[in-house]
């Protein structure tokens, strides 16, 4: 009973049983459910932090149970892992501050806050799954756990964005499934492993593993959000402004893009499956997604409907960072993991702060909206920035990341038109949004405006959370060489799986 | 002290931003520029400071060329800053100016000072956006879509100079690469870096913002715009080319021809024009494309590049504090119509004209004997080209005085007090020959003024009506109206969503 076998079982407990104690509060207990929260969201961030430095100490840390033989539920840190646990374990804590802020007199908010702990938990436990199989059951834990969350208005228009959730992810969760439970049977126990697993068994079909990689890739890219896989997502839209922050920064989107390295970094090894022809395919998709998500948001007039398919388009910058075969090309994927999830995340939460605030839904209402909110418009403003690639902002650290790492796979040719082609693109869709917000004259009255309370703009637990998280995306993208920054901490990564 | 002097440099804008909705803002816009002036002076040149955490790793310097670069730049940023001090009241739509403004200024300066890829690729970036806001300013028709236009044209030159950008870092592995390390570019990368500061130094073809955006901006804009930020580019080619270390003869020409195209083209663009400041603007296509052409030689012949490069960078001083003090006399005189001012703008305009004794003369001269020492079979050509062009400047400013002069009235009171700022750049340029070496030949400068005072007497004189027609008839931006498009989008100038009072300087 040492702390390296029981912090990462800890540290997926620390949401879950505030989430499951949450479920069973009365509604009005706001100051209590409110403790919970933010206890179990500092207390994994506390011990988040301890497996930081752990792991970049080369400690080891794994929570392993044997429910049949061959069959374990392993929690594992390594690098990844812990990559991607810090991104949701850091944006959980500043979206339940959202929250809060956000749900203050809604009804149903314990159902809310129950759902958004698991939501959490399922993300954290796949983030840290040490095979392919737990990998799989947090996987589809996530998917039943977003459900509620997408339907929680109850409107027509929300039941039925949530159903066109469920039907698409459940779908890919199944592909999934098949696809893992296939390869288990071909080449046994599938724990994560740097440099890939699948290059030292024997005798195995390389057709076949074809096939397989086909499946998984198709179930995940579900989630990801891959063309044509994406529909669900601008559906999904209807969700309240924190879920949807959650679910294309860190939860939904996000597990399926980190997925996908998963499944090319460590089941099949980046150059095994590059030897399979696998990974070419992969990055033409992603550059079609990152084309087609861009264009379909240039014509959205609705808000956050033109967020999504913004991340659509950026989500595939993962996936082709990943399909580009060498390290700064990874550098490039997995450190857009946590920009984007950063920059996306501040975008979401202003957008919820206009809904909320003006009543704005629109990006043809935002004109002189700046005036009004400055705060909130200068952090959407960073993150469109960002999005765009201008730095300081983090997003430039991806686009130069994944761009010499085109150039090192001598690949520059059609990747480089397509980042530029969806740099401009970018611009063409967020800039207009930045010159109403700025240099518009507001119309005479907001489309729904509340009752102005105090000094601040908005809600100062709905004000804070997008200032400090534009204030991260500038942080990552002005320091990204100073130590434990994402780009350091990439770097590492690629290291570490290229070293073999 | 004078590594930390290279970071007050930028930074000190950066901060003032916390300050610009004082009601010392814009006092205090003004003084921002002073560290970077402050660090043009006293910094010896040499001088590096390494942040290794900053960005991917940064390193901040000071070489000649930049300390130059930065000398004139800061002073056009803060006498032009003081220019708006002088002139304006705090409003809303006056905080938003300056806060554009000192971002701007802040990217300049990092710019000029940042040594490696990424810091240079930020000031670039943060400039060119900025300005944006200082373009479409006043909120009418015609700045909208002169805005969009320099948008447009600046991201495309933003992302052609990351991939530029990256192509280098791949190829020397370094942030910081040497002129020695440079040598071997491919074609992709210099094509990019052809584009992007083709881009922003305004070379013909590419030049269809330019016009556009100078009268759009308020003056003191245009000021930095034409002084301070189209010379980046020049800053940008002088780092990221191999001159001096490798002959790269088909860019080299490349340049050359492109230059020499807009110093002459711009003349019969320019005089029909009916705006003093698109007249101004054009006039500033036809310099830039001078030092380009010379830059091009100086690609052809390593031997010669480190002294035409020197001279280019004294060139771009020189024309830079001419043609702010010329944007900021706009302003001066449409805000008094005073005589007196218009016969102060004079000086200037004569001084970018090259009279003897003044600045344009001697650097005029400095050129010439850089371009002949270089011994190439283009040097004569573009010896020949200077003399030329000598006259079409002065055909320009003829044009652009005469506009100003129907600006004037009699019996108007010269505004002492907002003119100061304005009178300390003339005095500055006053002062400028003793700063350049060299003994120009009274008669060869004086020619080419000559002939273009003749013809300029002749055409008011005769005002035959052939050339008459043709006032108006050359659009700003020329080429531009080949897309009409986008004309289109913005036929309507009062569209109720975005009309605003404008504010003018």
């Amino acid at each position: 009973m040492n702390l390296e076998s029981w912090l990462p079982a800890l540290i997926v407990s620390s949401s879950l049983l505030p989430g499951l104690l949450i479920f069973l509060l009365r509604e009005e207990k706001h100051r209590l459910r409110t403790i919970l929260n933010l206890f179990g969201a500092v207390t994994k961030l506390v011990l988040v932090g301890m497996m930081i430095w752990g792991v970049f100490h080369e400690r080891v840390f794994e929570t392993r149970w044997t429910l049949a033989p061959g069959l374990d539920l392993v929690l594992h840190a390594d690098e990844l892992s812990v990559l991607f646990v810090t991104l949701s374990t850091v944006l959980w804590l500043v979206t339940t501050v959202y929250a809060i802020g956000y749900l203050e007199n809604a009804p149903h908010r314990s159902r809310f806050f129950g759902f958004f702990s698991l939501c959490v938990t399922a993300t954290v436990g796949l983030a840290l799954a040490g095979n392919l199989f737990t990998f799989v059951i947090f996987y589809e834990i996530l998917t039943l756990a977003t459900y509620p969350l997408v339907a929680h208005k109850g409107t027509p228009e929300a039941v039925r964005g949530a159903r066109i959730y469920l039907t698409y992810t459940l779908a890919g969760g199944m592909l999934l499934l098949i696809g893992a439970i296939w390869l288990r049977t071909l080449a046994g126990p599938l724990d994560f492993a740097q440099g890939g697993i699948l290059s030292d068994i024997e005798g195995l079909d390389t057709t076949t593993l074809s096939w397989v990689f086909l499946l998984l890739i198709s179930g995940l890219g579900v989630k990801a959000a891959l063309v044509p896989l994406h529909g669900w997502l601008p559906q999904a839209m209807v969700a309240p402004a924190p879920v949807s922050a959650l679910l294309h920064a860190v939860a939904v989107v996000k597990a399926g893009a980190f997925g996908i390295v998963r499944v090319v970094y460590d089941v099949y090894g980046v150059e095994f499956a590059d030897s399979l022809d696998l990974l070419a395919p992969l990055a033409v998709a992603a550059a079609i997604t990152i084309i087609y998500g861009s264009v379909r948001a240039l014509t959205q007039d609705h808000l956050k409907k033109r967020l999504a398919y913004s991340t659509v388009s950026q989500v595939s910058y993962i996936a082709l960072g990943v399909a580009i075969v060498g390290p700064i090309a990874t550098v490039g994927g997995l450190v857009h993991l946590v920009h984007q999830g950063v920059m996306k995340i501040t975008l979401f939460f202003a957008a919820g702060n206009y809904a909320e605030t003006l009543g704005i839904h629109k990006v043809s209402e935002m004109n002189g909206v700046g005036r009004r909110m400055p705060g909130t418009t200068l952090a959407f403003t960073i993150g469109a920035l960002g999005m765009i690639g201008i730095p300081p902002v983090a997003g430039f650290i991806s686009k130069w990341y994944i761009g010499l790492g085109a150039v090192e796979a001598g690949a520059a040719e059609w990747v480089m038109p397509v980042l530029v082609a969806s740099s401009l693109l970018n611009a063409a869709y967020f800039l207009p949004i930045l010159y109403r917000a700025w240099f518009c004259k507001a119309s005479d009255e907001w489309p729904a405006a509340a009752p102005r309370n105090g000094g601040l703009e908005t809600d100062a637990l709905l004000l804070w959370p997008p200032v400090a998280t534009a204030a991260l995306a500038i942080a990552a993208g002005l320091f990204a060489a100073a130590p434990y920054s994402p780009l350091e901490w990439a770097e590492l990564i690629a290291e570490r799986e290229y070293r073999q | 002290m004078n590594g930390a002097l290279l970071i007050l440099a930028w930074l000190t804008p950066l901060l003032t931003l916390a300050f610009v909705f004082t009601r010392f803002g814009n006092v205090l816009t003004a003084l921002a520029a002073l560290p970077a002036l402050v660090a043009a002076i006293v910094v010896t040149a040499g001088t590096s400071i390494d942040i290794p955490w900053l960005l991917l790793g940064t390193r901040f310097g000071l070489d000649a060329n930049a300390g130059i670069f930065l000398l004139f730049s800061s002073l056009l940023w803060m006498l032009a800053a003081a220019h708006t001090a002088a002139q304006t009241q705090v409003d809303a739509d006056a905080v938003r100016f300056r806060i554009f403004y000192l971002l701007a200024m802040s990217g300049n300066y990092m710019l000029i000072l940042g040594q490696d890829l990424a810091s240079f690729y930020l000031g670039f970036a943060l400039m060119g956006l900025a300005a944006y806001g200082l373009v479409v300013h006043d909120g009418t028709g015609s700045s909208r879509r002169a805005g969009l236009i320099y948008l447009i044209m600046t991201l495309l030159a933003e992302f052609a100079l990351l991939f530029a950008f990256i192509m280098i870092y791949w190829r020397t592995g370094t942030l910081t690469p040497s002129p020695a390390q440079l040598i071997g570019a491919g074609t992709a990368e210099i094509s990019l870096l052809m584009l992007a500061f083709g881009i922003k130094a305004g070379v013909i073809g590419l030049h269809v913002w330019l016009p556009l955006a100078h009268p759009a901006a308020p003056v003191p804009a245009s000021a930095v715009l034409s002084g301070a930020m189209i010379k980046t580019a020049l800053i940008g080619w002088m780092r990221f080319l191999p001159f001096g270390h490798e002959s790269l003869t088909e860019w080299g020409l490349l340049m050359l021809v492109a230059g020499a195209a807009g110093a002459l083209i711009a003349v019969p663009l320019g005089l029909p024009q009916q705006n003093p400041k698109v007249v101004l603007a054009y006039s500033s296509i036809g310099k830039m494309g001078t030092m380009v052409c010379a830059l091009g030689l100086a690609l052809i012949e390593p031997r010669a590049a480190a002294g035409i490069v020197a001279t280019v960078t004294l060139f771009a001083a020189h024309h830079g504090l001419t043609k702010g003090a010329l944007f900021l006399g706009v302003g001066v005189v449409k805000s008094s119509h005073s005589r007196w001012t218009f016969l102060l703008l004079l000086f200037p305009a004569l001084a970018l004209a090259g009279l003897p004794f003044t600045s344009g003369a001697l650097t005029k001269e400095m050129l010439s004997l850089a371009v002949v020492e270089a011994e190439n079979r283009w040097s004569e050509s573009i010896y020949w080209l200077l003399t030329i062009t000598a006259v079409g400047t002065a055909l320009l400013l003829a044009r652009f005085l005469y506009l100003m002069y129907r600006l004037t009235e009699k019996q108007r009171s010269f505004p002492l007090l907002s003119a100061l700022p304005w009178l300390g750049l003339l005095s500055l340029i006053l002062l400028l020959p003793f700063a350049y070496d060299g003994t120009p030949s009274l008669v060869k400068n004086s020619l080419p003024i000559a002939v273009a005072a003749v013809i300029a007497i002749l055409a008011m004189r005769a005002r035959p009506a052939r050339l008459l027609a043709l006032v108006g008839r050359v659009p700003p931006g020329d080429l531009i109206e080949l897309f009409s498009s986008v004309n289109r989008y913005f036929s309507n100038p009062t569209d109720a969503r975005h009309s605003r009072a404008g504010k003018k300087w």
